[in-house]
């Protein structure tokens, strides 16, 4: 049985020691502080105490039962000093999950704070976004309008999901939920789905020319531009067809018309060649040396030409009989024959048809040259009147006009001996030809002593009248 | 088919021609080309209507049509021919018969300028193309 004294020794040595492994402990564990500094400060104090009491009993060597006494005290104050510290320790124990609990519901009041920053900034954010996106769409919208862009896409069963200006004729809401096959014609149709499995097929993009036939007799054919890509989702799995179509239609309308321009071009080439062969070989049939042929070739040649002229200076209109005529005198007109009164025109304003001025300017090269050649303007003082009038004739048969122009040319100031022809047997029987056959009329020359005189009748075929 | 049966065969074809032909100094040319080949009569069109009206009066033996006249083509009297089993040649500016309608693509063609022998030989592919000497055309219904 150990005495009171080894028990207390045990009691303070015991305190002690915890006291100090307590100090040590709250140096390392700073954290809970006010547990571990109020528990080893009050076990520390009990100790000391319970040492201080012992020491002093020593110091005063009492013995017997004083000795046991101060043992009993100093392990009544043990208890009492463990009691008490394990009271402060229970209080601090119990402020300690106090301030922990306070400390955890701020936390979580921070926490929801936190969230309701995030939620109200990731609000913000996707009102921004929305709004982003509005304002994108708005800009494909204006940039698509007005214009033939057709923006969509197709899931992979190649059925319309999203349309952006729908090409004239078609509506976005009809597209959606349908596939080429429900709204183009069958051929377009065909030719659209085949493009598009190859892209499908190849991941290729590709750009496919669509020809929609007109879908009733008057309308006319489209044709469309469409460039298709496969179109991937974020996370790279395929989720259909990005298409942009651009209506060519006009485009093609132009070139169509351009290549017609270019073979009415070609056709009128031939058909001036034509002429030109003809001319060539009616003349040539006339004049077997070509020292001969050649100018009088050439003569006819600038006839055709000034005629063009005229047609194209006039933007292919009808244009004046005067200034047809004119042209055609003005390569052989001198300085002093060019003076105004040289040749004198009088007659009512009168409007040649395009097609009739070729022949109706060789005509009157034909007299022209007649003039120059052989008649009144070899010598200065030559001088060619001009004269035309309208005359109301019964007609012959149902197509040619009751009114028909008569042109008198008559050469004044030179008596030329006059035998009815002209100078050149090819102008002679050309210029009856071309008045008999092509202008509806006749060419009557003027037997006459003093001067050489035609009579050029023309059906009013040749006159336009607008 | 010796050479003096096929003069009378081209004689006979051409003994009397229509010419459509909207410019005259081209149908005047023609004209020649024609008389040349031994044509007793020549008749010039030089629209649809005149020709329509040429062929009712007085039906030729052997057409030349100018495909494209005055603000029209020459198919309408094509297609009168063609009834009347009246052989006929095109004389063309444009050397693409694509744009000729199906009926008329096996018809002799000839572009223009075009001179003797190119007529001689459109001639020659009517008698070539007929039972007899130009007397009945194959048809050529397309």
């Amino acid at each position: 049985m150990p005495s009171l004294q080894e028990i207390a020794h045990t009691v303070t040595g015991l305190m002690t020691v915890s006291g100090a492994v307590s100090l040590v402990a709250f140096v390392i564990l700073r954290r809970n502080f006010d547990i571990s500094l109020r528990l080893s400060l009050s076990l520390l104090a009990a100790g000391l105490i319970a040492i201080g009491a012992f020491q002093f009993s020593l110091a005063l060597k009492v013995g017997g039962n004083a000795r046991d006494f101060i043992s009993i005290l100093t392990i009544v104050a043990a208890a009492v000093a463990t009691i008490a510290s394990v009271f402060l320790a229970r209080t601090a124990f119990n402020s300690h999950l106090i301030s922990a609990l306070h400390h955890r519901v701020e936390a979580h009041r921070r926490t929801l704070q936190r969230l309701r920053r995030s939620r109200i900034e990731l609000e913000h954010r996707v009102n921004d976004r929305a709004r982003e996106l509005r304002e994108y769409e708005k800009r494909l919208r204006i940039a698509l309008r007005d214009s033939k862009i057709t923006v969509f896409m197709q899931d992979p069963a190649l059925r319309y999901v999203w349309v952006r200006n729908a090409p004239e004729g078609f509506s976005a809401t009809d597209l959606i939920g349908k596939t080429d096959d429900e709204v183009l014609p069958p051929a377009a149709a065909r030719a659209a789905t085949t493009a598009k499995m190859k892209v499908i097929e190849t991941g290729q993009d590709s750009t496919t020319e669509l020809y929609l036939e007109p879908s009733s007799p008057g309308q006319r054919a489209r044709y469309f531009e469409v460039t298709t890509e496969p179109y991937y989702g974020e996370t790279g799995e395929f989720q259909g067809l990005l298409s942009v179509s651009v209506e060519t239609t006009d485009n093609r309308h132009r070139e169509e018309l351009l290549k017609e321009t270019l073979l009415e071009v070609s056709h009128r080439t031939k058909n001036q060649l034509s002429v030109l062969m003809s001319i060539a070989r009616r003349l040539g049939a006339t004049k077997a040396d070509t020292a001969k042929f050649l100018p009088a070739f050439e003569a006819r040649l600038r006839a055709l030409s000034i005629s063009q002229d005229v047609l194209v200076e006039n933007d292919w209109a009808s244009p004046h009989l005067e200034r047809l005529v004119r042209a055609q005198l003005e390569p052989y007109l001198s300085s002093v024959t060019r003076r105004k009164s040289a040749i004198v025109f009088s007659g009512p304003d009168v409007f040649i048809t395009p097609t009739a001025v070729q022949n109706l300017g060789l005509v009157f090269h034909e007299l022209a040259l007649n003039a120059f050649e052989i008649g009144v303007m070899r010598s200065p003082g030559g001088q060619i009147d001009i004269s035309w009038d309208f005359h109301d004739e019964p007609a012959c048969d149902s197509d040619s006009g009751h009114q028909r122009l008569e042109i008198r040319w008559k050469e004044i100031g030179a008596s030329t001996p006059a035998n009815g022809k002209l100078k050149s047997s090819f102008g002679q029987n050309m210029a009856h030809q071309i008045a008999h056959s092509a202008l509806g009329g006749d060419l009557e020359i003027v037997p006459s002593n003093d001067g050489f005189q035609a009579r050029l009748k023309i059906g009013s075929a040749a006159i336009s009248f607008s | 088919m010796d050479v003096d049966r096929a003069h009378q065969c081209i004689r006979e074809l051409c003994r009397h021609v229509l010419l459509v032909e909207d410019s005259i100094l081209i149908a005047l040319d023609a004209e020649v080309l024609v008389t040349d080949l031994g044509a007793e009569r020549v008749s010039i069109a030089a629209s649809v209507l005149e020709a329509l009206r040429s062929l009712e009066n007085a039906p030729p033996t052997l057409a030349i049509l100018d495909v494209k006249l005055e603000g029209e083509t020459c198919f309408p009297i094509a297609d009168k021919l063609q009834e009347k089993q009246i052989p006929y040649a095109f004389a063309t500016g444009y050397s693409d018969k694509a744009t000729f309608p199906d009926r008329h693509k096996l018809a002799p063609c000839m572009t223009k300028p075009y001179n003797e022998q190119a007529l001689r030989r459109v001639i020659e592919e009517l008698i070539g193309g007929a039972d007899q000497c130009g007397i009945q055309r194959l048809q050529q219904t397309g």
